[in-house]
């Protein structure tokens, strides 16, 4: 008789399917990356990564980068902590407004936010524009000059920072009163209690942040092509695309990015076990919001709106181009039109980028639903062994980089019957799915955790089979946690980046964020850009509005 | 109705027994309590019997069929759960429609079991509710109802009323009983709560560390205790150790210069025993007081603590002993501390413990 305690037979064969598309698809990709970088001509060597430690242009880039995210992950931290505090513990007209304005830079990959921040902080741009018409300044102003790690850095972190806020902001607001009001009790100022209670508790929190945002700087490919600024890693790696297969260096610059990223993962992962205090403490009630008024709300609402209103600065140059008719020498469009939204709609570039981008979207939500369950699933419910490694493998693409794995497919699945360069769409269709899996993975896995066992358990008392427990009970009481994840996954499978300047390169099979991409390099092609970003952006915050809605309704 | 027989059951998590070589017999048609601590094994050793979970060792029978490894959903078995477990998106009526879809029956004799148990268990407004508009008392009717409907062999529950208040509680501690008795089916329940255990049971195991410790009738394990463990979890208790000695009226146990006159019953220790260590057991609230001029322990009152219709003495009578006493209140009028009491006993009353000292998990008690 079997085991009745061993693994069902359903489980066993899930295990054996899942491992099996995350071998293929997520471990064999980054082992090619390796492969590639360090088999030269069949043995294992270490001359492209010792010829790149010899080169002294591949060391400043290297330098460049690092300097570059260290920077960002610096500034958007800093910037982050007092409004993640205030958003936290101060109750101020406004404060909704800010956190939904907060949202806003995640709405568009931050290279488009490019050309609404250049018509506006451009040479001659509407802030210069507005400056010289008013006399203050004689000669325009280089804001955002071309080729500048200044220019790509500000942009960096105004993309970033929301992110920063929102992870401190759940973690000072779990921080329990009780904390607090002990620092109180034995006489500890507002400033003692913020240095030695409040952040110490945060402190992997404000780790884990900075090093998600220093991965993101490390790797973004889209803002440094976009200003022009050619020396830094992932653009040198977008340029080795052509002889990828020929010159070994582009692997092994891949490599690095891969090593830097693992040891920032490695670096936060490490912080969190270390400081495990902030996960002890998250019991009673929380700090109650203290109400802001008089000078010191002005005190206070004034930096945070203008950082805010700096953040969203691009998505607001990006409508106000999307809109203009015509915008040339003024402070602001002269006249407005829809012609350029409409123009989204029968311009052939945009309308493949939509028709790709949302048949992708359709199925790598499609793909991560059924994945996302069955692992869910796995990790929860079932007894099977390697479950803890399984969830492990099946959520480090939170940690990977979109690019690594763009050449790890590029690298893994060339000359197959996968080559990006014949057709990219399945690649493009797994790497989405992969790189979102651990999103759906981590509603799911939440979902199924705070839904008690007992109902599947009840559900067997009345002897229910395992098919009629998964489709009467699991499956709708999970439901709007699966829904909720989709239309995120969606949401953000429709603007992915890295894997789609990387693996799509003929027109016709263009995603959206590479149809954006191709157009900002036209000089006729700003504007329907604009309105294809603007749309991008409205469909975005209506599918986040949703998935919201969703998830809170019980 | 079902007689389970449970023989030499353990479950082990890792190197932990949470369950320890059990072997009990529970009679076909009993209300069976499981009866302990927290952590003791009590709802693990019910989840064995229930078929969620499989023992590491051991055998489970109901009636003559070995069903050990017969998953919950082929044991034909109805759960209360703690919880309640409703499901949240299926009303009322769909709760307890769900199993017997499952079973495939004909669907008019699936309208009438439901109207039946909704009948049975009042919950006929309510059906077509979601268990969110139930109250807990509701909700926890719905748990029986949906358990009955399948008319289980055996029907076992997890501590179904912890989650109630102490009026709610008490009503449907009658209802249960009432239930039992209107559908005679072997009922198995679990708690930790020694009033509702002692009220409701036909038959009581008292588990610790795994293991049971005794079991047997309420009123028997009340006046009977085997063991210090058991006397302690089951209410106040004096407990002392002595000697057997010979008394003018029969048999008595001797401790620091005083001695309690024991039962007829134990009269089989007969003089032979004299001598012989002894630990008895005797509940404060069989103490009297004034006493009568027969049996009577005499000391002086150290603590006086009021607790509306009875007050508790405390006693000191030597000066390594005390005993705790407690009374009508009615009857403590005019007594301080300091003054000398003697309070009477009846020796029926008195229970023998087992000789081992006491062990760990009586000492928290």
């Amino acid at each position: 008789m079997r085991n009745p305690r061993a693994p069902s037979l359903y489980s066993v064969a899930f295990a054996v399917f899942i491992w099996i598309i995350l071998g293929l698809f997520l471990v064999y990709p980054l082992l090619a990356i390796g492969k590639n970088a360090f088999i030269v001509e069949g043995r294992i060597s270490l001359s492209p990564l010792f010829a790149l430690s010899q080169d002294p242009l591949l060391i400043r880039i290297t330098r460049n980068s690092l300097s570059l995210a260290f920077g960002v992950s610096l500034v958007a931290t800093i910037i982050a902590i007092p409004i993640a505090l205030l958003l936290a513990h101060r109750q101020f007209a406004g404060r909704r407004i800010i956190l939904l304005l907060l949202a806003v830079p995640l709405l568009l990959p931050p290279f488009i936010g490019v050309i609404g921040l250049r018509q506006i902080l451009g040479r001659f741009g509407s802030v210069n524009l507005l400056l010289l018409g008013s006399g203050i300044i004689s000669e325009p102003i280089d804001w955002l000059p071309t080729g500048s790690a200044f220019a790509v850095g500000i942009l960096q972190v105004l993309h970033l920072y929301p992110v920063v806020v929102a992870q401190l902001l759940s973690s000072f607001e779990q921080q329990p009163a009780s904390l607090h009001e002990a620092a109180r009790s034995v006489g500890a100022t507002p400033l003692a209690r913020l240095f030695r209670v409040t952040l110490p508790l945060a402190l992997p929190s404000i780790i884990s942040s900075a090093t998600l945002t220093f991965v993101a700087s490390f790797t973004d490919l889209g803002t440094p092509l976009l200003f022009e600024y050619r020396a830094v890693l992932p653009v040198q790696i977008f340029n080795l695309l052509t002889d990828l297969h020929e010159n070994t260096v582009g692997y092994a610059l891949v490599f690095v990015v891969a090593l830097v990223s693992l040891l920032m993962f490695a670096i936060s992962d490490l912080f969190a076990r270390a400081h495990h205090s902030e996960r002890s403490v998250r019991e009673g009630a929380t700090i109650a919001r203290q109400p802001l008024c008089g000078w010191s709300f002005i005190a206070v609402l004034l930096p945070i709106t203008i950082i805010t209103a700096l953040s969203i600065l691009p998505h607001v140059g990006i409508i106000l181009i999307a809109l203009s008719e015509r915008w040339f020498f003024t402070v602001l469009p002269e006249s407005f039109t829809f012609s350029h939204l409409n123009l989204v709609f029968s311009h052939p570039l945009t309308l493949i980028g939509m028709r790709t981008s949302i048949t992708l979207a359709l199925i790598s939500t499609l793909l991560i639903i059924i994945l996302g369950a069955t692992i869910g699933w796995l990790v929860v419910r079932s007894v099977i062994p390697g479950r803890r490694l399984l969830s492990l493998v099946a959520l480090s693409p939170l940690a990977i980089p979109g690019m690594l794995f763009a050449f790890g497919y590029l690298g893994a699945f060339s000359q197959t019957i996968l080559d990006s360069a014949v057709n990219p769409l399945p690649l493009l269709a797994i790497a989405y799915t992969v790189r979102r899996l651990p999103f759906m993975l981590r509603i799911i896995t939440a979902g199924l955790a705070e839904t008690s066992i007992s109902y599947e358990e009840a559900a067997r008392s009345v002897g229910a089979s395992p098919l009629a427990i998964a489709r009467c009970i699991t499956i709708p009481l999970l439901r709007r946690y699966v829904i909720a994840g989709a239309i995120l996954c969606f949401a953000f499978a429709m603007v992915e980046v890295s894997d789609s300047l990387i693996l799509a390169r003929e027109e016709k099979f263009y995603p959206i964020a590479k149809v954006l991409y191709a157009l900002t390099a036209r000089p006729d092609g700003i504007e329907v850009a604009s309105a294809l970003g603007t749309i991008v952006m409205c469909v975005s915050a209506l599918l986040l509005g949703a998935a919201r809605l969703v998830r809170a309704k019980r | 109705m079902t007689t389970i027989s449970l023989q030499h059951v353990s479950r082990f998590f890792g190197n932990t027994a949470a369950v320890d070589s059990v072997t009990v017999s529970i009679p076909s048609g009993s209300l069976f309590f499981l009866l302990g601590p927290s952590g003791c094994g009590k709802t693990t050793l019910l989840r064995l019997i229930s078929g969620l979970d499989v023992p590491s060792k051991g055998e489970i029978w109901f009636d003559n069929s070995d069903v050990s490894t017969i998953p919950i959903e082929k044991r034909n078995v109805g759960i209360v759960f703690q919880q309640y477990a409703l499901w949240p998106h299926m009303t009322v009526e769909e709760n307890i429609r769900f199993g017997l879809t499952q079973r495939r029956m004909e669907k008019r004799a699936i309208t009438d079991r439901i109207q039946e148990v909704l009948s049975l268990t009042q919950l006929g407004p309510l059906s077509k509710r979601l268990p969110s508009e139930l109250s807990g008392g509701q909700q926890q009717r719905v748990a029986l109802a949906r358990a009955l409907a399948l008319k289980p062999a055996v029907l076992l529950f997890d501590e179904p009323l912890s989650n109630l208040d102490p009026h709610l509680r008490y009503e449907i501690r009658e209802q249960l009983v009432e239930l039992h008795r209107s559908v005679p089916t072997t009922m198995i329940y679990v708690t930790h709560d020694t009033e509702e255990a002692l009220s409701m049971a036909d038959e009581i195991a008292i588990l610790n560390k795994g293991r049971i410790v005794q079991s047997g009738r309420p009123e028997v394990l009340f006046h009977q205790p085997q063991s210090e463990f058991v006397a302690r979890f089951l209410g106040e208790v004096n407990i002392f150790d002595g000697i057997v000695v010979k008394t003018t009226k029969g048999i008595g146990c001797y401790f620091s210069e005083t001695t309690i006159e024991l039962p007829e019953q134990f009269g089989a220790l007969g003089v032979d025993a004299a001598g012989e260590p002894i630990r008895i057991a005797i509940r404060p609230s069989y103490l009297s007081y004034p006493a009568d001029d027969e049996f009577g322990i005499t000391g002086t009152i150290e603590k006086i603590v009021f607790t509306g219709p009875a007050t508790r003495l405390v006693i000191r009578i030597s000066s390594s002993h005390s005993l705790t006493a407690l009374l009508p209140s009615y009857r403590c009028n005019g007594l301080s501390i300091g003054d000398s009491i003697t309070v009477g006993y009846d020796p029926r009353t008195i229970a023998r413990l087992g000789n081992t000292h006491s062990d760990e998990s009586s000492k928290q008690l």
